[in-house]
């Protein structure tokens, strides 16, 4: 899986573009998210399916757009399956008005037909902290724990350099909705996040050899699936 | 709010035809009023609402108040969410908030590595930098340098904690209050804060 989105530690990028202080630059990027979220409430898109929706976009897609511009292509996409336009009636519509040509009257584009069967619902509603009945946490503050080695297929909140490494709980973080399986419009199922904390030489454990400093840490909010038991005696590698 | 400007004025590559970004927004606005989704306006004055959250308003009234009130501080790091509720700001999303305290030991860095999760409810929108994929996938890796690009260098034996918004958990962190501000009154340690203090790429002069 190629995962274009998930970038933490991956080599080969340049300077932060530290002068980019604004949000936006230009009116369209401004536009480019509120357009997608409200696009993704008529679709009856949670947030998680949205955020997957952008994680998928194809990856030389995801690379070349900037934030605003991978927005857009989520807003689309939304757009279509909520039955709003086709995506032809769509280009057609922006093709005239770059050439400052009325648009077609609405009858004469082929009716839109709605893509998606879920009724639109409000976005973020099935966010909780507790409010479930919740099982007692698997896990405890102190405790050493190892992330899951694997990727599974679909949406998941565990990046790809917090896979298969190990780390110390330091907080239980509420129980929450659980993304992976609430991206794909299961049933919500909740589980407990817990705040884990990585040190950097766990995380690159080859470093030492390398030029880049690892006297930090990394902490992350890890949901409970995504992590295992370390026999405490057992010699963390 | 950046005015909308006709892109047949510049000159890139798209900027002729219906594939420039801003006539793809502007006709999924067209097809909306036509259709009866939405009526003339509703989506310009959504994006005004958006416009006006551009300000650190909120962080700053909760750092201010934590420097003067060591009481309200408390309930901070304990317990954000129900701290910033109390002076009436909260997560529109349902998220929880967390506080982070900046010490002389201890440097807090905030960053969303596979999306650009930020804590809106205090900060508003996030900056570009924020988003660009160069501080998403370097501040993780390499916490000084990229902190060197905005021109903050840490002692060697601050320890440097970057912290990853993976699930709904928001994060921002509390500046040390500058030296020398003892006369200040809270309206004016207010003027003090920036939003990159809170996000924790610079210190406070």
């Amino acid at each position: 899986m190629d995962d274009a989105h998930d970038l933490g530690g991956r080599p080969g990028f340049g300077p932060v573009p530290v002068h980019a202080t604004r949000p936006w630059t230009t009116w369209w990027e401004q536009a480019a998210g509120p357009l997608a979220a409200m696009m993704a409430n008529l679709a009856g898109v949670n947030g998680d399916t949205l955020r997957h929706l952008m994680e998928t976009l194809p990856p030389d897609d995801y690379r070349r757009l900037s934030p605003a511009g991978r927005w857009l292509e989520v807003a689309v996409r939304c757009a279509v399956d909520a039955g709003v336009a086709t995506r032809a009636e769509l280009e057609d519509r922006a093709r005239r008005r770059a050439e400052g040509l009325r648009p077609l009257p609405p009858h004469e584009y082929p009716e839109p037909q709605r893509l998606v069967d879920q009724p639109p619902r409000r976005l973020a509603h099935n966010k909780r902290d507790p409010g479930y009945e919740a099982p007692d946490p698997l896990f405890r503050p102190g405790q050493r724990i190892r992330t899951r080695a694997g990727r599974p297929p679909g949406h998941t909140r565990l990046a790809g350099y917090l896979r298969d490494r190990t780390g110390v709980v330091t907080a239980v973080n509420g129980y929450w909705v659980y993304p992976d399986t609430n991206a794909a419009g299961d049933a919500e199922e909740a589980t407990w996040v817990y705040t884990v904390r990585f040190a950097a030489t766990d995380l690159w454990p080859d470093a030492a050899a390398g030029h880049l400093p690892t006297d930090h840490e990394v902490l992350a909010d890890l949901f409970e699936p995504y992590l295992r038991e370390v026999d405490p005696d057992a010699r963390a590698d | 709010m950046p005015e909308p400007t006709d892109p047949r004025d510049h000159d890139h590559d798209h900027d002729r035809d219906g594939r420039h970004p801003e006539y793809r927004i502007r006709a999924v606005e067209e097809a909306l009023v036509e259709r009866g989704w939405i009526i003339p306006g509703a989506f310009a004055a959504r994006l005004r609402r958006v416009a006006r959250s551009e300000e650190i308003t909120a962080g700053a009234v909760v750092v201010a108040r934590a420097w003067v009130d060591p009481e309200f501080a408390g309930h901070l790091y304990t317990d954000a969410t129900g701290a910033c509720a109390s002076l009436g700001y909260g997560g529109g999303h349902g998220e929880k908030l967390i506080a982070l305290e900046q010490t002389a030991e201890v440097h807090n860095v905030i960053v969303c590595t596979l999306c650009s999760c930020y804590p809106t409810a205090l900060l508003g929108p996030p900056p570009e930098w924020y988003k660009s994929d160069e501080y998403r996938a370097r501040v993780v890796r390499e916490p000084r340098a990229v902190l060197a690009e905005f021109g903050t260098v840490l002692p060697d034996d601050t320890a440097i904690r970057v912290w990853d918004s993976t699930a709904e958990i928001r994060y921002v962190t509390i500046p040390r209050r500058p030296p020398g501000t003892e006369a200040l009154s809270e309206d004016e340690l207010r003027d003090l804060v920036t939003r990159d203090a809170l996000v924790g790429v610079r210190l406070l002069a």
